[in-house]
């Protein structure tokens, strides 16, 4: 075969994803937060998160990042401070059939032309934690959403991300700044 | 029950042509493989017209003979496909070493009424020297535009907050006006550089 599908590439795109949460995985990386829990609070471990540089002339920004748990939680909320940007929201890329959104159109008609490929993004409000497996919010999938950014996100600087969970509680991680992911 | 006859017939056809096509596509690419999808079917973009920021005329989808141009349909307020890709792209043009200078990039904006001339023109500054800042000057053109290429996109408004839907992919296109491979959404730099070397020198 000459060609690759879309599902190929998806799958080299997870295979990566795997292989970077192994390095990513020891205990001994400067970079990861581990907030320590009594017996009854799962212990959170956060790795890998950066931020994208802002291209000129944009306000919106997005955060990634990847979350253990050796027990079973519900991710609620991320939150940043005022000085970074007015709103954080927990985002999800989602693809949508015919290109088409619910809502009333603004420019115009939507294409009809099909286009496997389209997403848009949506807010959502919880995302579940499964105990030793790891939830990644990479590009595609989910962000955190940095919405009004008061200042560019530039290369080089670090912000405080504060991740909500129902029995963990808050946990915050510091957030490096980069053009690409890490 | 010719009808039926008829169908089966015209099914064979088609199953024909598919084999041809791949056959043909096998042959051209005897040298080496691309990493991304290679359209099916020809898809010729050359009569693609969509205003370009500064310029009182449209631009050329056809690039000058052994060059290359990459076109995406986005948008400035998208935090994460959007720059996802084009870091990719700008990161792949850093692997190619002075091939570079053959790579175009042009990025149609799906949602003219907020990104201008202007703010679409800095966005592409940030990734690439060499850019067309592309916004559409009616619905009409856009969708034009879109048809050619098989790209969908809308913009709406969701209780005050506006949605966009747009594809990932990312078109090459070479100096016949043919999308020659489309990169989907998460196609790495490594695999974006690997297909640019073909492209840009055994296919040139
Ligand atoms: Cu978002």
């Amino acid at each position: 075969m000459k060609t690759k599908t879309p599902r190929l590439v998806l799958g080299a795109f997870l295979a990566i994803g795997l292989s970077t949460l192994v390095s990513c995985g020891g205990s001994d990386s400067a970079s990861d937060t581990t907030v320590a829990g009594t017996p009854a609070t799962p212990v959170i471990t956060v790795s890998g998160q950066w931020a994208r540089t802002s291209p000129d002339a944009t306000d919106m920004g997005a955060a990634y990042l990847t979350i253990n748990s050796d027990a079973d939680d519900t991710l609620v909320s991320a939150m940043v401070d005022s000085s970074v940007a007015a709103m954080a929201q927990i985002h999800e890329m989602v693809p949508v059939e015919n290109g088409m959104a619910t809502g009333s159109t603004m420019a115009g008609s939507p294409s009809t032309t099909m286009d496997s490929s389209a997403m848009t993004m949506k807010e959502v409000d919880h995302i579940d934690i499964v105990a030793g497996t790891a939830l990644e919010l990479k590009p595609g999938g989910y962000h955190v959403m940095l919405m009004k950014l008061v200042k560019p996100l530039l290369t080089g600087e670090t912000f405080k991300v504060t991740l909500t969970f129902t029995k963990a509680g808050a946990v915050v991680v510091d957030v490096p700044v980069l053009e690409d992911a890490p | 029950m010719s009808e039926m006859v008829f169908t089966t017939r015209i099914r064979t056809v088609v199953i024909g042509m598919v084999l041809l096509t791949s056959a043909l596509v096998s042959c051209s690419n005897s040298n080496d493989s691309l990493d991304g999808y290679i359209p099916p079917s020809p898809k010729n973009v050359s009569t693609a017209t969509v205003h370009e920021a500064g310029s009182a005329t449209p631009m050329s989808f056809v690039p000058a003979a052994g060059e290359v141009l990459i076109v995406y349909f986005g948008y400035t307020h998208c935090p994460d496909l959007c720059p996802t890709t084009m870091v990719a792209i700008k990161n792949a043009k850093k692997k190619i070493g002075e091939l570079e200078a053959k790579v175009d990039i042009a990025m149609i904006t799906v949602d003219p009424t907020r990104d201008t001339d202007e703010i679409l023109s800095r966005y592409l500054a940030s990734f690439s020297d060499r850019y067309h800042a592309l916004v559409p000057t009616s619905d009409a053109e856009l969708r034009a535009a879109e048809k050619l290429f098989q790209a969908t996109s809308s913009v709406t408004n969701v209780d005050g907050e506006i949605q966009v839907v747009h594809g990932g992919t990312a078109y090459v296109v070479d100096s016949t006006g043919n999308v020659v491979v489309e990169w989907p959404f998460g196609l790495d730099s490594v695999s974006m550089a690997h297909d640019l070397k073909i492209l840009l020198t055994e296919r040139k």
